[in-house]
Formats: C-alpha cells, sequence, structure tokens
C-alpha cells in the first residue's frame, strides 16, 4: 500500500477513535443529571484537581510482547508503573507516568486540560517522553535512548463509587540513539508511530484506598518496549498492556 | 441485555482474529509476460548489468542510486530507499533486452509487477553485441498486480566493487523469517532455493533433532502457528519422531519440516550459495552434524562445487558436546564466544552478535590467526553502515540480505 | 495500515464502549447481603466450541466439548472484584482410520485440550457479572499415528471474557449462566463456550 493510502487508513481510525469517545459519553448522557460527589480526585479519572493537588500512584504495567518481534512466543514484560497528576490551576494539571524494569524505561511529562459535566469528566493532554535502556548481560554492549511524544484524549464517567475512565492517545516517536560497544547510531525522524486506546477503572476496594486497573492497546511501530528485539518491521502491530495501581 | 451480548461477541471477535500474521503474494504478469517470448542471455551479456545505477525516475520511492546483479539466470536489484529489491527473469528481443518480474519493500508489504527495457539504441545492441556502451534500463512499476504504469528509469554508474577479501552476506533462517512473508517458509527447501535472488550467497540453518535422532532444520524449540499448520502438533518439537512431524504438521506455506540431510542436498544440487551455517540448537545434534558436515563436503566436491558447512557452536552446552568429539580436530566450527573460546574449539569463523560493537582489535587478531569474521544479526541499514564502515568483518547474518548487498556494493 | 484489522480494533472498542457504561449506568438491585466482603468459588459446566479449524487431516474431526469452569474470587458491595480461574477445556479431537501420507497409510487418533490458569477481575451490577482475565493455559496435545502414541504439552498466554446472570437462591448461594470466550492468543486457539454455574460465598466479613 503506497504511503498516502497508509496515511489515509491511519486517519480513519483516528477519528474513529474520536468517534469511540464520543459515543461512549453519548452512552453515559443519562447519568449526567445524577448527583455525584465531586470531591475525591484521581490519576487517571480526568476530573479537575484543585490547585495544589497532587494525586500519584504506583503500580506495575505488563505490556505482552506480540511474536512477530519475539518470534518464539509472546513475551510478558512487567514494569514498575508510577503515575501522578498535580493541579496547577482548577483546570489545569500537570502529569507524569514513569515505567521501569531497567532494560527499558519511560518517563513521560505534560500538560493537560480537564473539565467536568456532572457525572463526565474529559482532559485534553500532551506529554513528552524520554526512553533508556541498558543490555549489558551475554552477547549485548548496547545502551539506547530516544523522545517521544503523546497527545491524548481522555474521557470519564463516574457511577456510584466506580470510575471509569477512556483514553485515546496518539504516539509519536521523536529521535533515537543506539550505542553499541565503540559505534553509535542515532537519528532524528519525528513521524506518527501508532495509537493507544485504554480502558481503566479507578475504585476504593476498602475504605479510602483507591486502586486502578486497566488495559491500554498499543497498535503502533514497535516501540521502547522492544528497543532490544532491534525489530525492523516497518508496520504497526498491536501491544496489549494490563496495568494495576494503588493510589498513594 | 441484546445490544450488550452483541457487544461481547463483537469484541471476541476483534480478538479471534488479532494474530498478527500475513502473506504477501508474489504478483506475475499474466501470461507469463514478455520475457516469455525472448531468448536466454549469455553470461558475458549478463555481466555487463552488473553494477551501480543512478535513478533517474522513480527515485521518490527506490531513492538515488540501485544495485543491480545478476545470480544464475535471475537479476536482482537492491535500492537504499524504502529497503525494496527487485526479483527479475532477463532476456532477448532482437537487439534490445528485457527484465521482468516483481519488486518488493524487504521490511513492509509493498509489492508489484515491474518491467525493464535496454532499447537496442541506449546500450541494449552493444551489450548483446559484446561491447561496452553507456546503459540505460528503461522501465516501469505498479501496484500489486495491476499492470505497471510509473516510470522507473535506471542508468549504468559504474561496475561493482571487487574487494581483496570475500564477504559473505549469510541469510538467517535459511533466508528470512516467517513474519516477513516471503513466498517460502523459513527453514524450508523452497526458500533455500530463491534466497540468492534477495542477495545472499550464504544461509544460516537452525538444527534440531526429532525424538528419534532425525536432524531437521527448525528454528523453535516448540511447534506453533508461526512456523507450521497443524491443530494437534504442540509443544517441543523434540517430543515429537520424524514420522508425527510428517503426519501431524507442516510448515506455513505448506512444506514439510526438512531434514538437515535435504536441506544440505539441495544447497549442494539446486543453488549457488557458499556457505551453510549450521546453527546447533541442541547439543545431542553435535555427533550427526559433525558427520554430515564430512559427507556433504566431500559431496560438493564431487559435484565440483565449493561450498563450505560450518557447525555453530552458541552455547556452553553445545562447545562442550563439539570438544568431546573425537573428530572435532577436523571439523570446521564457527564459534559465537570470546575469542578465548575460539582459540579453544579451534574455530574457522569467529560469530558475535552484533550488539556488542564492531570489536574491530579483536576482529584483526581473528584474521592474524587466519580466522574469520561473522556479525549476527543485522537488519537495519544504519547499523549494516556502522559494520560495513567501521569494521573489517567477514560477513553479517541478516534477515533482510538485500539490504546488506545494497549497504555493500553501493559503496566506492 | 492493514484496514481490515484497523476495523476490527474498531469494532472492539466500540464493543467494549457500548458494554462498560451500560454496566456501569445499570441500575444497582438491593444488595442481597449486608456483608461488606465476600469470598467465594464459582463453579461452571456446560460446553465449549472452538471458534476456528485449523486441521488439515482427513478423518472424523470434532472441535470442543464438555467444558467445566471454577474460580475463587474475593469481592466487596462495590463494584470490582478479583480471583484465579481455571477448569477444562476440551479444544478438538480427530479419529481417523487408513489416512494417506506421504509416509504411507495410518490410523490417526489425535486429541487436543487446555486447562486454564487465569488472574481475573470482575465486575457487577444488578445481576449482570462481566469477568475479564489473562494469564496463561496449559495446552496439550496426544497423538497416534503409526501405532506409536506421542503426548505434548506446552504453557501459552492468553485471555478470557465473560458474560452472565446470577440469580440469587439465598444470601450465600446464586445460580446463573455465563457465556464466554477463551482466546489462547499464543497458539492463535480460541473458544467460545456457554455455561450454567452455581456462586457459593465461602465466608463473608
Amino acid at each position: 500500500m503506497p504511503p498516502t493510502e497508509r496515511n489515509h487508513g491511519r486517519g480513519i481510525l483516528l477519528h474513529r477513535s474520536f468517534g469511540i469517545l464520543l459515543l461512549a459519553t453519548l452512552l453515559t448522557l443519562p447519568l449526567l443529571a445524577e448527583p455525584q460527589d465531586s470531591s475525591q480526585t484521581f490519576v487517571l479519572f480526568p476530573r479537575p484537581l484543585p490547585s495544589g493537588t497532587f494525586n500519584s500512584s504506583l503500580g506495575i504495567s505488563m505490556t505482552i510482547i506480540p511474536r512477530a518481534i519475539v518470534q518464539e512466543g509472546v513475551l510478558p514484560l512487567p514494569m514498575v508503573d508510577v503515575r501522578m497528576r498535580y493541579g496547577l490551576t482548577d483546570h489545569l494539571f500537570l502529569s507524569g507516568q514513569a515505567n521501569l524494569v531497567y532494560v527499558t524505561n519511560q518517563v513521560s511529562l505534560g500538560l493537560g486540560w480537564s473539565h467536568s459535566f456532572g457525572r463526565l469528566s474529559f482532559a485534553l493532554e500532551d506529554k513528552v517522553g524520554y526512553w533508556l535502556g541498558f543490555a549489558g548481560f551475554e552477547g549485548f554492549d548496547a545502551t539506547a535512548m530516544g523522545l517521544t511524544h503523546y497527545p491524548s484524549v481522555t474521557v470519564g464517567v463516574a457511577a456510584d463509587n466506580l470510575y471509569l475512565s477512556f483514553r485515546t492517545e496518539a504516539l509519536f516517536t521523536i529521535s533515537q540513539h543506539t550505542y553499541f560497544g565503540t559505534a553509535s547510531v542515532g537519528r532524528i525522524n519525528p513521524k506518527l508511530a501508532g495509537f493507544a486506546f485504554t480502558l481503566a477503572a479507578e475504585q476504593a476496594l476498602w475504605k479510602d484506598n483507591y486502586f486502578m486497573f486497566g488495559t491500554r492497546i498499543q497498535y503502533a511501530l514497535p516501540m521502547y518496549q522492544t528497543w532490544l528485539a532491534f525489530s525492523a518491521f516497518d508496520r504497526w502491530l498491536v501491544f496489549p498492556e494490563v496495568f494495576i495501581g494503588y493510589e498513594l | 441485555m441484546n445490544k450488550v451480548l452483541q457487544g461481547a461477541v463483537l469484541l471476541a471477535f476483534v480478538f479471534v482474529s488479532c494474530s498478527g500474521d500475513f502473506t504477501v503474494s508474489v504478483p506475475e504478469f499474466e501470461g507469463g509476460g514478455a520475457i516469455t517470448k525472448s531468448l536466454r542471455l549469455d553470461d558475458s551479456v549478463k555481466a555487463k548489468l552488473n553494477g551501480v545505477y543512478s535513478v533517474e525516475s522513480g527515485f521518490d520511492i527506490f531513492g538515488r542510486t540501485v544495485v543491480g546483479k545478476w545470480n544464475g539466470n535471475t537479476f536482482s536489484i537492491f535500492t537504499g530507499k524504502n529497503s525494496a529489491y527487485f526479483v527479475l527473469q532477463g532476456g532477448r528481443v532482437d537487439s534490445s533486452i528485457v527484465l521482468e518480474g516483481y519488486w518488493r519493500y524487504a521490511r513492509a508489504v509493498n509489492t508489484g509487477l515491474t518491467r525493464f527495457m535496454l532499447d537496442a539504441q541506449e546500450g541494449g545492441r552493444e551489450v548483446l553485441q559484446g561491447t561496452t556502451a553507456p546503459i540505460v534500463l528503461r522501465g516501469t512499476f505498479g501496484e500489486g498486480t495491476s499492470t505497471p504504469g510509473s516510470a522507473l528509469v535506471l542508468r549504468y554508474l559504474r561496475p561493482l566493487p571487487q574487494p581483496a577479501r570475500p564477504f559473505w552476506t549469510i541469510a538467517h533462517r535459511g533466508g528470512g523469517r516467517n513474519s516477513d512473508a516471503l513466498p517460502e517458509s523459513e527453514n524450508s527447501l523452497g526458500l533455500l532455493q530463491i534466497v540468492e535472488h534477495f542477495g545472499a550467497n550464504a544461509v544460516e540453518l537452525d538444527v534440531r533433532l526429532t525424538s528419534d535422532g532425525v536432524p531437521i532444520i527448525f528454528h523453535d524449540e516448540n511447534l506453533s502457528p508461526r512456523l507450521i499448520t497443524g491443530e494437534f502438533a504442540i509443544g517441543p518439537i523434540a517430543n515429537y519422531s520424524y514420522a508425527h512431524l510428517r503426519t501431524l504438521c507442516m510448515l506455513k506455506n505448506g512444506e514439510p519440516i526438512p531434514k538437515l540431510t535435504e536441506a544440505l542436498e539441495t544447497v549442494v544440487t539446486k543453488t549457488g550459495l557458499s556457505l551453510v551455517w549450521m546453527d546447533t540448537k541442541v547439543p545431542e545434534a553435535i555427533p550427526a552434524m559433525i558427520a554430515l558436515q564430512r559427507e556433504y563436503s566431500q559431496r560438493a566436491a564431487t559435484l565440483g562445487r565449493s561450498v563450505e558447512f560450518l557447525i555453530g557452536l552458541p552455547t556452553e552446552e553445545a562447545m562442550a558436546a563439539f570438544l568431546a568429539h573425537p573428530l572435532h580436530p577436523s571439523a570446521r566450527a564457527l564459534c559465537e564466544f570470546d575469542v578465548a573460546d575460539v582459540r579453544r574449539t579451534n574455530a574457522t569463523v569467529w560469530g558475535p552478535s552484533w550488539a556488542r560493537g564492531p570489536m574491530t582489535e579483536d576482529v584483526i587478531t581473528m584474521h592474524n590467526e587466519g580466522r574469520r569474521v561473522f556479525f549476527w544479526t543485522l537488519d537495519e541499514a544504519d547499523y549494516i553502515r556502522v559494520f560495513l564502515n567501521e569494521g573489517v568483518l567477514d560477513g553479517i547474518v541478516t534477515d533482510y540480505p538485500s539490504i546488506v548487498a545494497y549497504e555493500y556494493y553501493v559503496r566506492q | 495500515m492493514n484496514t481490515t484489522f484497523g476495523n476490527r480494533i474498531t469494532a472492539g472498542f466500540v464493543a467494549l464502549s457500548t458494554l462498560v457504561p451500560m454496566l456501569v449506568g445499570a441500575q444497582s438491585l438491593p444488595a442481597d447481603t449486608t456483608a461488606r466482603f465476600r469470598v467465594g468459588v464459582d463453579v461452571g459446566g456446560g460446553y465449549a466450541y472452538k471458534l476456528r479449524s485449523t486441521n488439515q487431516l482427513p478423518g472424523n474431526y470434532t472441535r470442543g466439548g464438555p467444558a467445566t469452569t471454577v474460580r475463587v474470587k474475593w469481592g466487596s458491595h462495590n463494584v470490582i472484584g478479583a480471583g484465579i480461574e481455571t477448569g477444562w477445556l476440551p479444544i478438538s479431537s480427530l479419529l481417523s482410520s487408513g489416512a494417506s501420507t506421504s509416509l504411507g497409510a495410518t490410523n490417526i487418533d489425535a486429541s487436543l485440550s487446555a486447562v486454564p490458569l487465569l488472574f481475573i477481575v470482575a465486575l457487577q451490577r444488578s445481576n449482570v457479572q462481566l469477568h475479564g482475565g489473562f494469564g496463561y493455559y496449559r495446552v496439550s496435545a496426544t497423538a497416534t499415528v503409526f501405532e506409536s502414541t506421542i503426548e505434548s504439552s506446552e504453557w501459552d498466554f492468553g485471555y478470557m471474557l465473560a458474560l452472565g446472570y446470577v440469580y440469587p437462591l439465598n444470601p450465600s448461594v446464586r445460580v446463573g449462566a455465563e457465556v464466554k470466550w477463551n482466546n489462547i492468543s499464543e497458539v492463535q486457539i480460541s473458544l467460545l463456550s456457554l455455561q450454567a454455574r452455581v456462586l457459593v460465598s465461602l465466608w463473608e466479613w
């Protein structure tokens, strides 16, 4: 398929993903009139944070690296998953996330703006990520790093004590540098690498102890999670991810 | 409730087919194309077409330079941009030369038909008569099976370099991986017979044993839909006898899992490949590999073929099994570990991972000891270029031999 | 981009975006217990059907069979629960007499089955339950050809999604039914099953 057709297909996917968010919003419109407890704030649920409020979570994410990359099977890649949101103003917030497993690690930081209508909340965010990986074991003497960019839209639905969030992210790779032995290769090549769709729930399982559970489907070129495979595929693959976290 | 159930079924449908597999068909001209009406080209004529070409039309897709090279009756073109390759058949029509076949991106699914003419007025007559003239290959390319209609014009720049040391472009897994949707399965007899079209002059094969001790070529430890079709074939391949494998499963394109003997026979009798790296996946296969190495070296010599068979030692267990064999001093090995292990096993070739870097000093040390060095497995042009420019290596194992061939021959 | 695949991704998220908000938005019935937390066991039995055949051998080929599910779950008066699921899934079987092969004629007797071991999350609103999980399946094959039998097993990664309805008989026991989809994604095996269930609360506090 020529590049023009591929970009057209991806444009369709982007439009459809926003359509999905709109559909989810419309389906939950009947809930808008319901009263809600607006004092609780979260890491994922896009309810606006009061200025100076800090929310964070600590958990584990697991990305399933597909067979096309791993070859002999699929590889669940567990990572420490740390997330945060900090209210700058009543609508503007700072957000951040770190996924760490030594061999590959990414930290991202960004700005967001959120608003609520009754039980419905939404946020627009834009994050920049930096990733770094180390491989100094048998057969490897390599280090790699790169820059990424993730704009996203999140819609949240609050129902009693369950808070559901739907997020669509566009994934951009900006640059990558790899050092292997005494040599290195670097390239700066900003491009759309794929999309990710997240569905997550945040809930107090007992007293005020909130947990988040979620799944994220990344449909993209191989990204920081798989740098060590040095995959040369020029096609998008599905990377499912599940995550669980405790809100601190 | 109906909508909820419908949603659940839809969601299930998404993941049922979420395998990531895909296939790419090789496009063909209807009726075989113009080549069916052409005459065979002499080797002396073919040799004049080998070279580096500048791209005058079509450079937005294929870049500014390409490499053209004959292999037997196939003319291959390798490009830098989009890592494309062309696989063409050639023939003579009057005083012109026609080249026809398909092109394909090595790392993606884009493919299509293509046709070139070396017109009598643009060097065709002189080339056919054995003299030299400026060569312009004037052609077209298309998408899929549609008739080629986009202009692609190549002008001969210079001949291919003739370096002092031979270089091996070693195709991984017998030619490439299933995940790249080649016309034949990885580690198959069919792929061995076409891998030279992609620019390889050597192959790496993965050697395992069935439960009844038959050496076969198969990469993975376990049977799975990645490599085979066969509903009741699952788990370690070493659990299955050869008869079980032949009955219960086949490779993805319908081929049987080959025995190592069949693969070596194919290399010697049906290809021009000059080197086979037999990667020892299980150390128990070493005795059989040493015996087959001797047998097929003699077979190749009898047929006037120069083919080198190397026993790959990728693990400590494989090295131990090799050193324990009474015939190991006369067996030719390739050791993947450190230079000390290369000496310990008296390996002919050192085969380190590319992720350790070019290690130029160690490579020169190996050369001074009369050994060669092959790096594995390099797939991206940037990295291949670094090794070709900064290193002094003798070969590269790759899933994309066309990329290595382009980067190797385009250097001046 | 593979547009067919993109369509399927879209379809999946339309489904999920339809299903989950509707579950969440549904009216809650009064709780059938005053307990705040419960640990319970959930046993189901029914029939599983393999969704796609990859068999190319001649003979009497059967897809699926009687299947069972056993879950141990922790849940609260809140919506989400978590637990472990196992069970038994017959995947397929083949019986062939005098099948012609490249090595000659042979009888073939083969079967494939799986035992799941999954971490699951449960969501309940009203009496409708949605279970989702991931983990590993122990996939086992047995095959006899040329009068020689092999048995072979491996662990494969996969998922599960189930939608069901439960009806309380008393504060500790509920009965119900569910439609379940098991996807052993690592080996591209998917099954759809319909099972009747009995749910028993073992401890409540």
